[in-house]
């Protein structure tokens, strides 16, 4: 993804080999300048110079190179923080904030026209900036007391799961509550955690990690966004912070006049 | 100096439903990749020429 570290690496290398072979060199016209040993003892001598003078170098060598990879990995890490910051606020939040505007600007079909863009704007927005690999979003629009998927993008198929106030619906119960308070999850693991109640997967499902947020404006409740993995450990605090700006824009598309 | 559209036509394109999004996410990414790349390293240089500019180590951190 970031290029040159392999480049510089390899300069690097390359100057300790030098040092190494000038050093070495040095060494040996030292030694030699009186002429070769001639006892055991004199190549033990020699060896023994030898040594004393390759483990400071060998020592510094592993310490610059060791400092080099470190400096390179902050770096990528530095660049990949920097991209999705730009990604986020220039590629994803300028456009769709131009397009909630126009929801206010329009009325009757084409402003519910525009506030369903929306929702496929979020969705797709969520899925392909939070980290998951094959990452699915899902907008789940509040109608009578009801949640149903309205809006989806990435992996598999379409959702069907509906969440219901039923006395038997308890993850339905919990979705809507969590909507009604305002709330959001995020779930690591939903295998392996002590999970909050109601936010077991349902039998099957094909996630193991998730964040769920409440979608409103004002009073008005308005639904959840919600983001889901494969892979456990796959969404950090970076996502769910993305996922709630994510989740107000939607809501700032969605709510009606007063 | 730098002066462009606050919204490029890729994004148009993209929530006008003109373009898929993977397509506009991945030329995004790619694009916001080179850019924060130019970007802190220009940063690192220009803290690494000033760290070596300084009389006083001690100042320059």
């Amino acid at each position: 993804m970031v290029s040159n570290s392999a480049g510089g690496r390899s300069r690097l290398r390359a100057y300790l080999l030098a040092e190494a072979g000038a050093v070495g060199l040095g060494y040996g016209v030292a030694v030699l300048r009186d002429g070769a040993p001639v006892s055991g003892r004199g190549w033990a001598l020699v060896a023994a110079g030898a040594v004393a003078v390759a483990v400071p170098l060998w020592v510094k060598s592993r310490r610059e190179l060791r400092q080099e990879l470190e400096a390179r990995s902050a770096e990528t890490l530095a660049i990949e923080t920097d991209a999705k910051l730009r990604l986020v606020v220039g590629d994803v939040v300028t456009p769709i904030a131009e397009v909630v505007g126009r929801v206010h600007q329009a009325s009757g079909e084409e402003r519910e026209t525009l506030r369903g863009q929306v929702g496929q704007l979020v969705v797709e927005a969520a899925a392909s900036l939070c980290d998951g690999e094959r990452a699915r979003a899902v907008f789940w629009k509040l109608e009578r007391g009801e949640m149903r998927a309205a809006a989806w993008f990435g992996r598999g198929d379409a959702p069907t799961t509906v969440f219901t106030d039923d006395p038997d619906d308890r993850r339905g119960q919990e979705a809507l509550l969590l909507v009604r308070f305002h709330d959001y999850v995020l779930v690591d693991d939903v295998r392996a955690e002590e999970l909050p109640r109601g936010t077991e997967p349902r039998p099957g499902a094909t996630y193991r990690s998730f964040i769920s947020v409440s979608v409103f404006c004002g009073e008005q409740n308005l639904g959840m966004l919600s983001v889901d993995a494969p892979e456990p450990h796959a969404f950090d605090d970076t996502d769910l912070n993305v996922m709630r700006a994510m989740a107000q824009l939607l809501g700032a598309g969605l709510v009606d006049r007063r | 100096m730098m002066r462009g559209q606050v919204l490029p036509e890729e994004a148009r394109a993209w929530t006008a439903g003109l373009l898929l999004a993977t397509d506009y996410f991945a030329h995004a990414r790619r694009e916001a990749v080179v850019k924060a790349s130019v970007a802190i390293r220009g940063r690192l240089h220009r803290a690494r020429r000033a760290a070596a500019s300084s009389p006083d180590p001690e100042t320059s951190r």
